[in-house]
């Protein structure tokens, strides 16, 4: 998914569950399932699908974001540069949600809170889904206790080219 | 023997490696563009300073005077679970005025001369951040007409270089315990935001994004603005705010020192437990 995957944000590898097995369990790990292999959680990736089917612009930010909420809790070893580095891949989510969703009227511009809001509300889907259990929660707390002065990430701020995606 | 010699090198190159990076980003920094640091306070956990760094972030323009905006962050981190941090907050407010010089300043000064690459700097400071946002004013040894604090939340009895802030009369913990119980001669509230349903206890009032920022954000972008629009870049020499005054060079000098005495330290200290 990092540096764009366009199959992933159009849903042709999206991990519907089989008809035959049913809906598994996609609490019974911390890392839960990731069938599809692109670093997000099955039932997160869902769920965004479910919420956003017309835009694929809205399902690629918010893909890129829950994959770095994803990195938080799937870490076999925790050190403040390992956490630093994954708290800009998150600002940077953040920062793609924002300014694609509710872009600044012009770059001199400030935003209000309403639009504070806004973009508030696209990430608090997300993380609602993403650290849905005490376990998860548990398991970003700890995560964030390793977090330093972390940085800008000198990347683009979206992994994908989102001037490309139809709607 | 050759144990000895490895120990000799490595000490050598712990007490020297901040060095190399000062002497990197020292002459890196543009005349055009400006950065704003966040300092958070000890009450707010890493998590929600994220948020709030965030949300500063998202919340202020691109540009200001047709120069970009680079948002930043100093961690202000908490030590033994929390357990010293009341502690450290009642020593810095005693002193306030006064030199701040611990090894969290330190860490924030080093971290800072990584990050900074413009001349003109803001260090916005949040509740007890506030305490390190005015000793960074004064120890970072950077000019003083492109240095600013704005302080919101603020504990302390003045913000460094005369700079802006805002505090409500709402805030249970600055303009209720600290100014009531603790020191009563930090700076007066000067807005009062309405009560939020829900918020309560001790830190009712007080958080960075969910009160201030969603109810004062105008006014404190605007803060912000003025404080920017304000920022002049002179010689490096010139107005320093260095305690020396010997300008820049020497503050930073003085930091390395500082920072190299201190790993010294931590070195020989868990040498002696080895």
């Amino acid at each position: 998914m990092d540096g764009g995957n366009y199959s992933d944000v159009l849903g042709e590898n999206l991990p519907v569950p089989s008809e035959v097995e049913g809906t598994p369990d996609y609490d019974t790990t911390i890392a839960g399932l990731d069938t599809n292999k692109n670093g997000i959680r099955d039932d997160v990736e869902l769920a965004i699908f479910s919420e956003y089917p017309n835009s694929a612009r809205t399902r690629a930010v918010l893909l890129q974001y829950a994959l770095a909420l994803q990195m938080e809790v799937t870490q076999g070893f925790l050190n403040e540069d390992i956490v630093n580095a994954i708290v800009e891949e998150d600002s940077r989510a953040g920062t793609c949600i924002a300014d694609t969703l509710v872009p600044r009227k012009s770059p001199s511009s400030s935003r209000t809170y309403s639009d504070i809001e806004k973009i508030d509300a696209h990430t608090i889907f997300v993380d609602e889904k993403q650290f849905n259990n005490t376990a998860r929660k548990t398991a970003k707390d700890k995560f964030y206790e390793y977090m330093g002065s972390y940085s800008n990430s000198p990347k683009p701020i979206c992994d994908i080219d989102l001037s490309t995606l139809p709607n | 023997m050759r144990h000895r010699f490895i120990y000799i090198a490595q000490l050598i190159s712990f007490v020297f490696a901040p060095f190399f990076v000062f002497a990197q980003t020292e002459n890196l920094c543009s005349p055009t563009g400006y950065t704003i640091l966040a300092i958070n306070g000890i009450l707010t956990n890493e998590e929600t300073a994220k948020k709030n760094r965030n949300s500063l972030k998202n919340q202020l323009p691109e540009f200001f005077n047709n120069e970009s905006i680079t948002i930043d962050y100093l961690h202000n981190p908490s030590h033994f679970a929390g357990g010293g941090d009341i502690a450290k907050t009642v020593a810095q407010m005693m002193n306030d005025g006064k030199e701040v010089d611990d090894y969290d300043l330190t860490e924030m000064l080093q971290s800072a001369s990584e990050k900074v690459k413009t001349r003109k700097l803001l260090v916005v400071g949040h509740s007890q951040g506030n305490f390190y946002a005015n000793a960074f004013y004064k120890m970072a040894g950077t000019p003083s007409e492109s240095t600013a604090v704005y302080s919101v939340a603020t504990p302390s009895s003045y913000v460094a270089g005369g700079g802006e802030y805002i505090t409500s009369e709402t805030d249970k913990m600055i303009a209720g315990l600290v100014a009531r119980v603790l020191r009563k001669d930090i700076l007066p509230p000067n807005t009062r935001i309405e009560e939020v349903s829900g918020d309560i206890g001790l830190t009712a009032g007080h958080s960075f994004s969910d009160v201030y920022l969603k109810y004062r954000g105008a006014e404190i972008v605007g803060g912000i603005e003025n404080a920017l629009g304000k920022l002049r870049v002179n010689s490096p020499l010139e107005g320093s705010t260095s305690p020396t005054g010997e300008g820049r060079e020497a503050a930073l000098l003085q930091v390395r020192q500082q920072k190299s005495q201190k790993r010294l330290q931590i070195f020989w200290k868990a040498s002696r437990l080895l």
